[in-house]
């Protein structure tokens, strides 16, 4: 479509619909055939009136897949971290078998083993690398890796502080970044040079650079099943990878860590405060302003930390709600449909997060009262949520449809509503995610 | 200024806290008596956790205050300190391959301020371990924790390699965490499943038959 007015004149619904149009239109799909072209509109429609909290044809569905095919297909996360072509080839041969999707992605958050192995971080466990070979899930390590005095330092140069203060201290191998000169003088080829000249320094250059073919190949193999997905008509949710998610997780979760941001709300709030101030503005000026066309204007953000067990009504409206709105209000008005994912329960919440344009924002729950939510949030926020795992893992499909059927009563009427699971089941029977699927198809049907 | 100290432990008052515990060992004060103000402190703090008033982080930012006093006054400390009388045992642990504490350790200090004595093994505890612990406490209640979909399973083989080793009939086992409800109590075969750390306190009090 031919945008006629300029993009800063546009208003916010103006400049989603030209997002929305880009996903219904993607310029770099070669469809297989007309039918998978047609499913993908089909789809893509579907999200986009649940998200206008109007009615599609039915309640569009999010499987909770996560790595599922991995196990269905006999293979697992630690193989997979070796075996790119095998990961895509099971990805395609369950996308086969399972036919009708709403949408569907490749292999999530599945790194690439012989590049994690070079590059070892204390932040990060993998099967085989630090975790049993069995494992079926990465782990993160939580610790205080920002200390408490180093806000300040953090503020002035976040450049500077992860070069030379974070990653040699979350990693062996970057460990002699400590000795760096600061990156704000790096001007002009010989200071370049001289860097290099330290061998430490030139080693880790050396390091990186003989991977530069292993990551290649392992970008090759995520583009090409990404393709393949959307050339057979499955559409992406989430456009482009993780945005920035709450200010107030962003320090609470990999800087701070649960018993450091706690420290910091009683002995320093308005140190944390002007932090989390400071780095809203840094992701509005920085990443939210002119944000690029991408496959999907739809951004998952998974939130952490401000959920009814973390913190009081009083706490969230302090310390939690304030920067994270204002984020969502700014991605609103560059097109964006800001999608965050609020784990574990928002139950009490729910009354908090009214105040944000109509529509303007998906919540996905994963533990939340979907009843209570689509009370709260009926006519402001498209809902999204929530099977639980024990049902999906240990139930039978008729639980399933049980379950599905009672949510789809509760959050369908009048539209805004996209069934999916709370969390993602990476084991289990395949027929309990196509009754799922059925469920949304049997009861989910909006009568026109 | 004994009341005082556990008020002002209780709204988490650090700077009065500390000056207070260190004016008391200045004045001869029972160290032990401290102690057991400082207790009294965290009971409140528990009542008030229970009751919604507060919530993570203040027991997290209670519990750092109580190291600090316990820091404080330790040095003070001549011979044994008396044991506070407990109701009973329970042993409590993260399942194997799930490495989430912060619900565990909440679980940990309501049993602690409600009387129990806990054995808290931590977390990505290996069923051996847990089966050995059981064993050697003769605690009568287990608390089982986890948060991720493959606790399901760890939990289900926990429960039945305790059943293995015979220890299972004089047992009560608990679950709890993100993740579990339940019907993932079913799927382990455990005999009760806590919504919140205060349901912990309750299955386990009613197992001990006390109010
Ligand atoms: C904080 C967090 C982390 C922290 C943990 C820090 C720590 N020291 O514990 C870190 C960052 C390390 C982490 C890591 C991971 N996490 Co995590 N994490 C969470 C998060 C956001 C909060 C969990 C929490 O502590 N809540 C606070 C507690 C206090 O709340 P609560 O559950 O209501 O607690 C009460 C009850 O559960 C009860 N209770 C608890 N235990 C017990 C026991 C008994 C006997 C009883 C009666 C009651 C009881 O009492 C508590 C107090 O009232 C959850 C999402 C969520 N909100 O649940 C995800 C979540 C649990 N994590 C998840 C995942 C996937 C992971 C990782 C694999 C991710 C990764 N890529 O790093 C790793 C797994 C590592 C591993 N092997 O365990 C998923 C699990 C999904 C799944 N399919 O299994 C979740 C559900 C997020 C999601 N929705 O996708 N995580």
């Amino acid at each position: 479509m031919a945008q006629t007015k300029e993009w800063k004149d546009m208003t916010w619904q103006e400049k989603r619909e030209a997002r929305f149009d880009r996903w219904l239109n993607p310029p770099n799909v070669k469809f297989v055939n007309n039918e998978a072209e047609e499913l993908y509109k089909k789809r893509v429609t579907r999200f986009i009136k649940a998200i206008k909290l109007e009615e599609p044809d039915r309640v569009p569905v999010m499987l909770p897949l996560g790595n599922y095919p991995a196990t269905w297909g006999g293979s697992s996360f630690h193989e997979l971290m070796y075996n790119y072509k095998k990961g895509n080839e099971i990805w395609k041969k369950f996308m086969a078998a399972f036919g009708d999707m709403d949408t569907f992605s490749g292999p999530a958050f599945i790194p690439s083993g012989r590049i994690a192995e070079a590059f070892p971080s204390k932040q990060q466990k993998l099967p085989g690398l630090g975790l049993p070979v069995t494992a079926r899930m990465n782990e993160f390590v939580e610790g205080e890796y920002m200390k408490d005095d180093e806000y300040d330092l953090y503020m002035r140069d976040p450049t500077d502080y992860n070069l030379r203060v974070m990653m040699p201290r979350t990693s062996d191998f970057f460990a002699p970044f400590k000795n760096l000169p600061p990156m704000r003088g790096m001007l002009g080829s010989s200071m370049f040079i001289n860097m290099l000249a330290n061998p430490e320094i030139a080693g880790i250059v050396n390091k990186l650079q003989s991977k530069v073919d292993e990551q290649n190949k392992y970008m090759a193999a995520q583009v090409e099943i990404r393709d393949y997905i959307r050339a057979h008509g499955y559409p992406p949710l989430g456009g482009f990878g993780m945005m920035a998610g709450a200010p107030f997780d962003h320090f609470a979760d990999a800087l701070r860590g649960t018993t450091g941001i706690v420290r910091d709300m009683f002995r320093q709030p308005k140190k944390l405060q002007e932090a989390m101030e400071w780095y809203l503005n840094l992701s509005i000026e920085s990443t939210i302003k002119n944000f690029p066309m991408t496959d999907s204007p739809v951004c998952i953000m998974p939130l952490h930390k401000g959920d009814d067990v973390f913190m009081s009504d009083k706490a969230f409206a302090e310390f939690y709600w304030p920067t994270y709105r204002r984020m969502l209000l700014a991605m609103i008005n560059e097109g964006l449909v800001p999608m965050p994912f609020a784990e574990g329960k928002y139950t009490r919440r729910l009354k908090q997060i009214t105040d944000t344009p109509p529509s303007g924002v998906i919540w996905w729950f994963d533990q939340t009262d979907m009843k209570e939510a689509k009370r709260v949030l009926g006519g402001i926020s498209c809902i999204v949520g929530n099977v639980p795992t024990s049902v999906m893992i240990t139930g039978n499909d008729q639980q399933v449809t049980e379950n599905c059927k009672k949510l789809i009563q509760d959050c369908a009427p009048g539209g805004g509503y996209i069934l999916a699971g709370g969390a993602s089941c990476d084991n289990g029977k395949i027929e309990n995610f196509k009754a799922m699927m059925n469920a949304a198809k049997e009861f989910g049907v909006y009568k026109k | 200024m004994s009341g005082d100290f556990v008020n002002l432990l209780a709204d988490l008052k650090e700077e009065e806290v500390l000056k207070l515990t260190q004016q008391r060992l200045d004045s001869k004060e029972d160290p032990l008596k401290i102690l057991e103000d400082a207790r009294k402190g965290m009971e409140i703090v528990g009542k008030r956790f229970a009751g919604g008033e507060y919530f993570l982080p203040e027991l997290v930012f209670s519990g750092e205050l109580l190291a600090q006093v316990t820091n404080i006054v330790k040095p003070h400390l001549t011979g044994a300190g008396v044991q506070q009388k407990k109701i009973g045992k329970v042993v409590i642990a993260t399942v194997a391959g799930d490495i989430h504490d912060i619900g565990l350790n909440i679980v940990d200090f309501m049993l602690d301020v409600n009387g129990f004595e806990v054995t808290n093994l931590g977390v990505d505890v290996p069923i051996e371990k847990i089966v050995k612990a059981v064993k050697e406490t003769g605690a009568p209640v287990l608390g089982l924790s986890g948060f991720l979909t493959p606790a399901f399973d760890a939990m289900k083989e926990t429960v039945e390699a305790l059943e293995k080793a015979g220890l299972r009939k004089n047992l009560k086992i608990m679950i709890g965490g993100g993740q579990m409800d339940d019907e993932v109590r079913k799927y382990a075969k455990a005999d009760a499943f806590g919504k919140d750390a205060m349901a912990a306190v309750t299955l386990t009090k009613q197992w001990y038959g006390v109010k």
